[in-house]
């Protein structure tokens, strides 16, 4: 029975999240602004990256070369905006994953990364370094409230 | 109440079914060289000491919508765009039972096409298999382990069923 907790199947909706939803989008509290938009990327770390890479290409069809594997999706249903969702390993060693001691690591994409920084510095969440700008997007690192480290996205999909 | 005697159902049948099915699985010898494996995310569990404050952090300062397993992200599937696809974030407790015989602190739920094929073909790779095939309304699960102790949950959507149990506990996905 546990295997369906942890997805949201044939439970009755809870009353109490349902408040919470609606308390958000209450424009008096607070201007709704669209912030996470999907998953961009899992990240864990293992003993030996190669050897790994290796079983989930051969066994589960992941072909993550040197950067990872990427998975691709759409946006809309037109099929017109690509979104991609990363896969990566990581030794043990690897310092991506500082200051948190976890074993693996999120990356969500975002909409507008500028604006949602200066709104969590507001709201006191641990920002762990300045924004990054790349060709493929800008970049943030944040801490969640169990210090897991986070990265966040604001993708260019192109 | 219907629909949880339902899936009881579904666990109770899967089980006295399930070495029916390892043995029909496992003597079935289909040449899948070309089996399509993992299509996508399928989701992403992690533990954390206060799931409950977790989930809430995550919606004030991220914006996900929660409920009281988590968050659903919703898609459009790269093989077909006018096909929705859905990934779940949930975290756990930390002295959940689910992640085991992993003693990692997350757990990737990997989207395949075509589970029972795939079940086949990996035990014949000699990839552990930690349970039998279960089938809900929503798809088709199954969990292995990876090489280095990662419980891995492999699921085969149905992903139209999946969408209509969000939309009847008036859940609302992250996009």
């Amino acid at each position: 029975m546990k295997n369906s907790v942890s997805r949201w199947a044939a439970r009755r909706p809870n009353n109490s999240t349902t408040k919470m939803i609606s308390n958000m989008e209450d424009p008096k509290t607070q201007t709704k602004m669209k912030k996470v938009t999907g998953i961009g990327g899992i990240f864990f770390k293992c003993k030996d990256p190669n050897k790994m890479k290796e079983w989930y290409k051969t066994h589960l069809g992941i072909d993550a070369g040197q950067y990872g594997a990427s998975f691709e999706w759409y946006q809309d249903a037109e099929g017109k905006k690509k979104g991609l969702t990363q896969w990566n390993l990581n030794s043990e060693t690897a310092k991506l994953y500082e200051p948190s001691a976890k074993d693996f690591m999120i990356n969500y994409r975002v909409d507008n990364l500028e604006s949602l920084v200066e709104e969590l510095k507001k709201e006191g969440v641990t920002v762990l370094d300045k924004v990054e700008t790349y060709d493929y997007g800008k970049f943030v690192h944040i801490l969640d409230a169990e210090g897991n480290k986070i990265q966040l996205w604001e993708p260019t999909d192109e | 109440m219907k629909k949880i005697s339902l899936i009881v159902l579904a666990l109770a049948t899967s089980f006295c079914f399930g070495f029916a099915f390892k043995s029909i699985m496992t003597n079935n010898s289909n040449d899948n060289t070309s089996l399509k494996r993992v299509t996508g995310i399928g989701g992403i569990f992690f533990k954390c000491k206060d799931p409950k404050k977790v989930r809430e952090w995550y919606q004030t300062h991220l914006g996900l919508n929660t409920n009281q397993y988590g968050a659903v992200f919703e898609w459009y599937q790269g093989a077909d765009s006018t096909k929705k696809g859905f990934s779940q974030w949930s975290p756990f407790k930390e002295t959940t039972k689910y992640f085991d015989p992993s003693t990692k602190e997350f757990m990737i739920n990997y989207r395949v096409e075509n589970l029972e094929a795939l079940v086949v073909e990996l035990k014949k790779e000699g990839v552990k298999v930690t349970d039998t095939l279960q089938t809900f309304d929503y798809g088709k699960f199954i969990h292995i382990m990876d090489i280095e102790g990662n419980k891995i949950e492999l699921w085969e959507p149905n992903d139209i069923v999946y969408e209509k149990l969000g939309v009847q506990m008036g859940s609302k996905t992250t996009k």
